[in-house]
């Protein structure tokens, strides 16, 4: 009997699933619902903790250095998703034919995308330095600049984007040319014969076609550009004068600097919420306006 | 409405392909014709150059009487029905019926009444608002006749439009393409492998192999007196049986086609040619029989009235008149007689 | 509709995509020629877009001046260890989920999959809190043992298991083989696209953490390479050179394995892309 119970499929099917369980149960579920608690905690990670209820949450929203590093994220958020959105996109279009050197085109595209966020943020900061890098050296020799670029406090937010946009642009050139792929050349001949011209071809067939990919874009890049941390803590630092302390980098100080964990808890909540929202709302955009095509 | 001609038309792919070779053929002003042969005989190439999708390395190509040289798919005003169909899966049937009429500017009112019109003849009012991925293989090869038709074009090219459905249903949009293109009247160049659509449909019809025209004229004619060995072998089913000359009182250096219908009792056809058959395997079908077996040290095929009685191994005294041998020469192919 | 517009020996395409991948290709390329100039070259306005010479020196200075051999090693048994659990305990979860009929199968499904909507950021402070009372900070294990299986994997497996044709499986039972075996004899020999996305994914991904290392580490000899490089470049601030240098050993693996393995890697990601 009870070796019938150990070769039935239940327990098969609990054992093989074992592990991950354990793991993701120990390292994932349990964090999720431990830091609820903790953002009704005033914890500093040292001292045993007190009950603070809703306090966190309630500093938070009256927190003006809380409300600028969202709106920082924000603006960010609103430059970086439709500038690499888009702009991969025609990329992807550009490459999306047989032409010479199209090779190489593709591998310098790719090519950033295998570059750290560290690595990243180290070659744009000596690129961007304004003294002695090369930015602004060539941007000079066609009139522009000189830039503070990192260390001036109306440029640094828009720093970051030229640098994260570089980093990432070549992810979401990879995904719209497998979309691009997708489409059946027949496709485009019927389009032809039937009198349209590239552009009528191109918004009645094709962005239709990419809608999926398009969607998952819009969805993945946003919830990456609401994170955004790495790049900055190896560039500004937050800085100059708070202008790139964008949320999860107030978070990051907030529970690993002035150990604060119960309110950082409380910002990683808002922050989860907040991608939730954003994500539903765009994929039920997206429903009505994407065409599964199979 | 226009006739095409293909005057000397060439065309070469990089790495030394020749698709198709020096073709020159003309299709008159509302003729149904069907450009026939095995794969890769460039008769889909061919159609693809007269809607503009590739270019000629060398030739020209007159649809009506204007050299379509340098011409855009959209400006030559034919209309393209593929082999996959090519339906915009996006769009709903209606889209995809109005959606060559919108690239024209045309009216709303107008682009509403011709898709009705359209789907009307065809039979595919009720479908209107279903997208591809819901329909059948024989209702969506409808709707790419549909779009094709929606615009009115001067030529219709179809490039194997049936061969992705089942036999039964081929048949049936067979009949009905032959009927479409009775009532429109508009000039239509079907690319087909298959000889019995062939046949069946065309007007007239036109043997390619190899990219080289081999012959044209209408099916009783290619039937009745194929020009060459791969004619006489690729049109008819069963395929002719080919024998050597002297089986049959001709020189060595000749062989003789001779169709498995000619083929008939000694007793019936005193006056005949005489040959021995020695039956192998016997397919009763009901109105025929088809027996196949050797004969003059080759295959051959003869097919019996249905009432004849035959068993493997047995010999068959049969004949063949005079005037049912085709003789080519052995080596070239063509015709002698 | 054919008006001889201005026409070019080339396709147009090229006007855009030769500036766009001189823009892309730049900063590596900067970077590679910093490495080999000497610091007073560095600290000169305008830039040398040539340099003087070839100042190797830069590199076994880096090395000198950080321990990268060791971030490569922590970084190496990270990754792989990550890829290698990855790879096990996804396969293994996966195929239950794809395969097999247990109880809460499905409800348990859905929550593993529930957490990958939650942001690092939510679950980074108690999970240091976890690492922390096992024992585990500033260790390997710190870094191996919260990335040993994800959900993604368990996803992209299960939904890759279920395309393959059953009979296989059933057949294998039939002829003895256990459940276990039917996974690691017949299931997993047919599934090797997935799993190389798989592992190539995981690879990259854990390459290039840099969070939670960040969080979880504080001994120079535990970090990993990304981490070694953060805190090269606070040690050595403007010495661009010397960072330059070190920048390139760290990323040249990488980038080599990148353009090398390309089309793998391309395809990967795209799959990611498409699965959703």
């Amino acid at each position: 009997m009870i070796a019938r119970l150990l070769r039935s499929e239940h327990v098969a099917g609990w054992l093989f699933v074992l592990p991950a369980v354990v793991l993701i149960g120990l390292f994932g579920i349990v964090p999720i619902g431990w830091s609820l608690l903790l953002s009704f905690q005033h914890n500093d990670l040292l001292t045993p903790p007190t009950w603070a209820g809703l306090d966190n949450y309630r500093l938070l929203n009256n927190d003006p250095v809380f409300r600028d590093s969202v709106r920082r994220t924000l603006v960010y958020t609103m430059l970086f998703v439709p500038i690499s959105v888009a702009g991969s996109l025609a990329v992807a279009m550009l490459l999306h034919a047989r032409i010479r050197f199209a090779r190489f085109y593709r591998t310098a595209v790719f090519v950033p995308v295998a570059t750290s966020t560290v690595a990243t943020g180290i070659i744009f900061n000596w690129l961007l330095e304004p003294t002695y890098g090369v930015a602004n050296y060539l941007l000079g020799e066609v009139g522009l600049g000189p830039y503070g670029f990192f260390q001036d406090p109306d440029q640094a937010l828009y720093s970051i984007v030229a640098m994260t946009v570089w980093g990432w642009l070549g992810f979401d050139v990879i995904i719209f040319m497998a979309a691009l792929q997708g489409i059946p050349n027949d496709l485009m001949e019927a389009a032809k014969l039937d009198g349209s011209g590239r552009w009528a071809t191109f918004r009645r067939i094709t962005l239709p076609l990419l809608s999926p990919a398009t969607l998952f874009l819009i969805v993945w890049s946003t919830i990456n550009a609401l994170q955004v941390f790495d790049e900055i803590y190896v560039t500004t630092r937050g800085g100059p004068l708070q202008a790139t302390t964008v949320l999860v980098y107030e978070l990051f100080n907030q529970a690993f600097v002035f150990f604060h964990a119960g309110y950082a808890a409380a910002i990683a909540y808002v922050l989860f919420l907040a991608t939730l929202v954003l994500s539903l709302v765009q994929l039920w955009i997206g429903r009505r306006s994407v065409y599964y095509t199979s | 409405m226009a006739g095409v001609l293909f005057d000397n038309l060439t065309k070469r792919f990089p790495g030394g392909a020749v698709a198709v070779d020096a073709l020159t053929l003309e299709i008159a002003d509302g003729e149904l014709m069907v450009l026939v042969g095995p794969s890769g005989c460039g008769k889909s190439t061919a159609l693809r150059m007269v809607a503009g999708l590739d270019d000629p390395s060398e030739g020209r190509i007159l649809i009506g009487d204007r050299d379509v040289a340098g011409v855009s798919p959209a400006a030559r005003d034919v209309a393209m029905v593929f082999q996959s169909y090519a339906l915009y899966p996006h769009m709903t049937v209606r889209k995809n019926l109005a959606f060559p009429l919108q690239r024209r500017h045309l009216p709303r009112q107008q682009v509403k009444s011709r898709v009705a019109e359209v789907s009307e003849m065809l039979g595919l009012t009720e479908l209107l608002d279903r997208r591809p991925a819901q329909l059948s293989g024989g209702q969506r090869q409808r709707v790419a006749m549909g779009r094709a038709l929606s615009r009115e074009p001067i030529v219709f090219l179809l490039d194997e439009p049936l061969s992705n459905l089942d036999a039964k249903l081929r048949a049936e949009l067979r009949a009905e393409l032959k009927q479409l293109h009775a009532r429109v009247g508009t000039t239509m160049i079907y690319v087909t492998h298959d000889q019995v659509e062939a046949m069946t449909l065309g007007e007239r019809i036109a043997v390619l192999d190899h990219g080289r025209l081999q012959q044209v004229g209408t099916p009783e004619q290619v039937y009745g007196r194929p020009c060459n060995l791969f004619v006489a072998r690729f049109v008819g089913s069963p395929a002719m049986n080919v024998l050597p000359g002297p089986a049959l009182g001709r020189p060595a250096g000749v062989v003789v086609g001779v169709r498995s219908e000619s083929l008939k009792p000694r007793s019936e056809l005193p006056g005949g040619l005489p040959l021995e058959l020695v039956a192998e395997v016997v397919e009763p079908l009901g109105s025929d029989v088809y027996v196949h077996g050797q004969a003059a040290g080759t295959t051959v095929v003869a097919r019996l009235a249905g009432s004849a009685q035959v068993s493997p191994g047995e010999r068959l005294e049969l004949a063949v008149a005079e005037s049912d041998l085709h003789l080519f020469d052995e080596h070239s192919g063509a015709r002698t007689s | 509709m054919n008006r001889h517009s201005l026409r070019l020996p080339f396709s147009p395409r090229h006007l855009v995509l030769l500036p766009l991948s001189l823009v892309m290709l730049l900063p590596l390329a900067w970077m590679l020629i910093t490495s080999i100039e000497t610091l007073s070259e560095t600290r000169h306005f305008p830039p040398h877009l040539i340099p003087a010479g070839i100042h190797w020196r830069n590199y076994p200075d880096a090395l000198d001046a950080a321990p990268f051999g060791r971030f490569f090693l922590n970084s190496t048994i990270v990754t792989l260890a990550s890829v290698a659990g990855n790879l096990l305990f996804c396969s293994l979860a996966g195929y239950a989920f794809a395969r097999l009929r247990f109880f809460g199968r499905d409800v348990l499904f859905v929550a593993l999959l529930a957490t990958l909507m939650v942001p690092f950021q939510v679950t980074m402070i108690p999970t240091f809190l976890i690492v922390h009372d096992l024992g585990l900070v500033n260790s390997l294990g710190a870094l191996i043992l919260p990335n040993l299986v994800t959900p993604f994997g368990i996803f992209l497996l299960r939904q890759f298991f279920r395309t393959l044709p059953i009979e296989l499986e059933e057949a294998a039972r039939i002829d003895g083989c256990s459940r276990l075996g039917v996974l690691f004899r017949v299931v997993l020999p047919l599934s090797m696209p997935a799993l190389a996305t798989l592992g190539i994914v995981t690879f990259l991904w854990t390459w290039n953490d840099f969070l939670w290392p960040l969080i979880v580490m504080s001994s120079t000899n535990e970090y990993t390479v990304q981490l070694g490089l953060a805190s090269f470049q606070g040690a050595h601030d403007t010495k661009w050179p010397l960072l330059m240098a070190g920048n390139m050993m760290a990323l040249a693996p990488m980038l080599i394995v990148f353009v090398v393995a390309q089309r793998w890697i391309v395809q990967s990601l795209a799959a990611t892309g498409v699965k959703g």
